[in-house]
């Protein structure tokens, strides 16, 4: 247990780290480089962390972590940083572990459909290194071009494709993971079955607080033989809403299907003129994969069902170049809301499918009351929504009244059954809304596989749980956990 | 607590999670229980918690989802969901699978044909309601599909024996029955139906089953009957046969399907049954390896998930060739884990390579359950393992 004050112990870590990796690997006491690693995409909160380390390889990182457990300094595991929810902001006096710089494909095999690859690969680069091989790998961020395999696993990422195909936990085999002791375990195996408790489940989503992911073994799909797209518009949300139920109640899985509504719209024509329609109250972009007889069937009986529910005009994307700037629109969403107005929030919250359109209602009610507006995007199929909060940061009212709004909206979620996150993560963003999903107990059965994993508390601490320091009020009543009073482990 | 239960009978069965966490919170710490999805024959000092009790089941058909008490049985859910044009994520079920409880599926980590298209079982879990072994209830997750709010302990309840907590209830993604399910079975040993199945993905045909046993390759093709009969016409073609000679049988349930009828044999078996994980082309390697060791000529055989690379090996008699699998599974770095009627204390059921993070199992398990009230084979070999690694 370190017993030096913490001053004295970072100064301790900074000595012995440059030891531990080469010269350039390590940043120390150089401010504005050690300032661009304070944020992650939610720039709102921000914190310098006292050392940033590059790390090359497992080893490195081995050597790193187990030096801040035997010094107690908290750390946190950073891949590109587009996270959304402050997961990857530094813990006050703590230490960045970049794996931006590991970015190997160990191997990509063929037959058995399997990549293994380093966490700082870019999550598209994956597929694009299968192509030739017919292959790719399934779960499509939005963000796919930038953020890293190693942020895909701590968040359990998903995309518009994730419907059909499911999630980041879907799709990992097994990760190699140094743990906040320092130790190196892989979780999980190259089948789908290994033996044991089934660890990698529940790390694959933990928001990096429960040590770094240093390998990936992904599973990879062959490329469908055919794909067809179509934008659908229709002059209301609940009619886009009663198509998307139609669809799935045909027994259709598509492999996507999103929704925009009219203020979305205008922010994406805005920002890439993806030819979307100005005067549609809502649209939805349907696509369906698989072989060509498959696509065919299927794809008119999309097409009926949007004809049923009143669409206003269909688009058809006729070819490949056609389909791309359908989802060059979709996927630049979050940014064209710039083009709306100075600042806004992105919000990520998720329903049961049904509720849809009348959550988009009282989100609506919301925001009159205060005056705001907001756009919506979402992923229709999976009752994934991505309200985007739109304000002026100049106004402080402004600015408070659109978080308060921001989280209302995903308090309401939960109330109609949903989430508080279905693809951006805990983070620090929403640990105080955890409490409107998880009560005492849930939250003490999370913390005794977060001891299981991290008996210190130094990996990636003030993430995803409510916190008194973060929250006000402790939410709930704190119960030692048996550890604790036999002064195994700290709580944090 | 209803008062129905009397917390010193050796049988426990609670109707609600509510009734079960007092039942914990109210026993010693030195207490032992089993859990168990339905009565068993009593154990000399240890209880059994059984899930039986607890009933109920919310359908959400619009949202295709379905939060079920974990004592419903799986023959109930998949015949009620049938008439919705539904259905859970594990497919063909055998007869006694029918009738086991959602709990005992869950808590015994069942995997069916079905994991080719769907993933295992565990993966279409979104969602747990489950009590700790000191009585604090808990649940993660919630009833959408798409949820990353905090830990996922639904799926690590999957397959862990019992020996983390009592499931009262989880929530499951569900899918949509196909309009039209065909099975074609061919003859074939591995390599050969490695070989078909790397082509059939070649040519754009994805499997929705793909099952190996007994010399026959079966492979499960679902969808429209138009992109039926295109996959099927390519199937041909890579057989170099013409469609008429295809041995094809329409639907997915029943006896012809050989997932069904090898569990069913699994499921009889008398000997040991040790289930093992490896890249799809691993298991020609695996095969050789269990010829090669004289294993077969001695009665051991292969069931295999192929396609997804999950078998079944089962050695017959009283486990006199287990050593010598172990040796073989060891050499190709293979990791296995007996399965079917375990007994505590009937030695470790990890089986050839060590599985990987041993040690944080260890610690998993001691928090969930600090006082090792739950007896579960799953705990008896970790530990084991940590402790006098083989
Ligand atoms: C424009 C835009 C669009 C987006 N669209 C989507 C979308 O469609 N779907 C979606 O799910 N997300 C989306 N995101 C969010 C974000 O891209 C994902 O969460 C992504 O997985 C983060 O990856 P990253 O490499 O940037 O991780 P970072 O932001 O660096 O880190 C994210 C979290 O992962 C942890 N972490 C990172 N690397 C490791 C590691 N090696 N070991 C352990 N922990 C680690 C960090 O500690 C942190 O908690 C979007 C973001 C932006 C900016």
């Amino acid at each position: 247990m370190p017993i030096a004050s913490l001053s004295d112990r970072i100064a301790e870590f900074k000595r012995r780290v440059v030891e531990l990796v080469p010269h350039g690997e390590c940043i120390v006491g150089d401010a504005p480089a050690l300032s661009s690693y304070g944020a992650d995409g939610l720039i709102r909160f921000r914190q310098t962390p006292e050392v940033v380390v590059l790390a090359k390889s497992t080893e490195e990182v081995r050597a790193v972590v187990s030096l801040c457990a035997e010094l107690g300094i908290p750390f946190v595991g950073r891949g590109s940083g587009t996270g959304l929810s402050g997961g990857a902001v530094p813990p006050a006096h703590g230490v960045v572990i970049a794996a931006s710089a590991m970015k190997g494909i160990v191997e990509i095999d063929p037959v058995d459909r399997i990549a293994v690859v380093e966490p700082g690969v870019a999550n598209l680069v994956v597929s694009e290194r299968s192509a030739p091989l017919g292959l790719y790998y399934a779960p499509d961020p939005s963000s796919q071009s930038v953020c890293s395999i190693g942020g895909n696993v701590a968040e359990n990422s998903g995309g518009a494709h994730c419907l059909k195909y499911g999630f980041t936990t879907n799709h990992v085999l097994a990760v190699e993971v140094v743990l906040p002791d320092g130790s190196v375990e892989v979780l999980g195996g190259e089948s789908p079955f290994e033996p044991g408790l089934d660890l990698r489940s529940s790390f694959v989503g933990s928001e990096g607080t429960l040590g770094i992911v240093t390998k990936v073994w992904l599973r990879l799909l062959s490329r469908p033989e055919a794909v067809r797209t179509l934008v659908a518009d229709f002059d209301s949300v609940e009619s886009a809403g009663a198509a998307v139920s139609a669809i799935i109640a045909a027994g259709i899985v598509p492999a996507a299907i999103e929704m925009m509504d009219a203020l979305a719209i205008e922010a994406c024509e805005k920002a890439v003129a993806a030819g979307y329609s100005l005067d549609a109250a809502a649209a939805l972009i349907v696509e369906v994969d698989g072989s060509q007889e498959e696509v065919d069937a299927l794809y008119e009986e999309v097409k009926t069902a949007c004809i049923t529910c009143g669409t206003t005009k269909i688009r058809e994307a006729a070819d490949q170049a056609e389909r791309s700037r359908i989802w060059l629109g979709r996927k630049a969403a979050f940014a064209a809301a710039g083009r709306l107005a100075p600042a806004y929030i992105v919000q990520d919250g998720v329903v049961p499918r049904t509720a849809l359109s009348s959550i988009l209602g009282r989100i609506q009610e919301l925001a009159n009351q205060v005056g705001l507006r907001v756009a919506n995007v979402f992923h229709a199929g999976d009752g994934n929504l991505h309200p985007l909060v739109l304000y002026n940061p100049d106004s402080t009212q402004e600015s408070e009244a659109a978080e308060k709004l921001a989280t209302e909206i995903v308090e309401l979620c939960v109330e109609i059954g949903g989430s508080i996150t279905g693809e951006h993560g805990v983070g620090l963003e929403k640990a105080c809304s955890m409490a409107a999903m998880f009560d005492d107990g849930d939250l003490e059965a999370m913390q005794r596989l977060r001891v299981a994993f991290d008996s210190q508390g130094i990996a990636n601490p003030g993430k995803v749980f409510p916190t008194p320091r973060l929250c006000g009020d402790a939410p709930g009543r704190y119960r030692a956990h048996a550890l604790e009073l036999s002064g195994e482990a700290v709580r944090f | 607590m209803s008062g129905a239960i009397n917390a010193d009978s050796a049988l426990l069965a609670p109707a609600s999670s509510a009734d079960a966490s007092e039942l914990l919170a109210s026993m010693e710490p030195q207490r032992r229980l089993r859990i168990k999805g339905h009565s068993q024959d009593p154990a000399e000092g240890i209880s059994t918690l059984v899930c039986a009790n607890l009933r109920g089941y919310e359908h959400s058909p619009a949202d295709q989802t379905l939060v079920a008490a974990t004592g419903e049985r799986l023959g109930a859910i998949e015949q009620m969901l049938a008439e919705h044009g539904q259905r859970i994520a594990a497919f063909p079920l055998t007869t006694s699978q029918r009738d086991m409880t959602l709990g005992a599926i869950l808590g015994s980590g069942l995997d069916t044909a079905a994991a080719q298209r769907y993933g295992r079982f565990r993966e279409s879990l979104i969602g747990a309601e489950f009590v700790l072994p000191d009585g604090t209830r808990a649940h993660s997750g919630g009833r959408v599909i798409k949820n990353v709010a905090g830990y996922d302990l639904a799926k690590i309840m999957a397959g862990s024996l019992g020996a983390l907590a009592f499931v009262t209830a989880a929530s499951l993604r569900l899918y949509p029955v196909p309009r039209r399910s065909v099975r074609l079975s061919i003859e074939a040993d591995i390599p050969h139906a490695i070989a078909l199945i790397e082509q059939a993905h070649r040519r754009g045909i994805e499997m929705a089953t793909c099952e190996w046993g007994q010399g026959l390759l079966e492979l499960g093709i679902e969808g429209p009957s138009e992109a039926i009969e295109a996959a099927v016409r390519k199937l041909a073609d890579l057989l170099e046969r013409k469609v008429g000679e295809l041995e094809l049988s329409e639907g997915d349930q029943g006896s012809p399907v050989l997932g069904s009828r090898l569990a069913a044999e699994r499921e009889s078996f008398g000997g040991m049954i040790i289930k093992v994980g490896t890249r799809l082309s691993g298991a020609a390697e695996l095969q050789r390896a269990i010829v090669g060791a004289g294993l077969a000529e001695r009665g051991v055989w292969m069931h295999s998930h192929l396609g997804v690379g999950i078998h079944y090996l089962g050695l017959p008699g009283n486990g006199a060739l287990y050593g010598r699998l172990d040796a073989v599974l060891r050499s190709m770095s293979v990791a296995g884990q007996r399965v079917g009627h375990l007994d505590p204390a009937g030695g470790s059921i990890f089986v050839g390579r060590r599985p990987g993070g041993l040690t944080t199992m260890r610690r998993v398990l001691e928090s969930f359950d600090p006082h090792g009230r739950l007896v579960s084979p799953m705990r008896t070999s970790v530990i084991e393992e940590t402790e006098n690694p083989r």
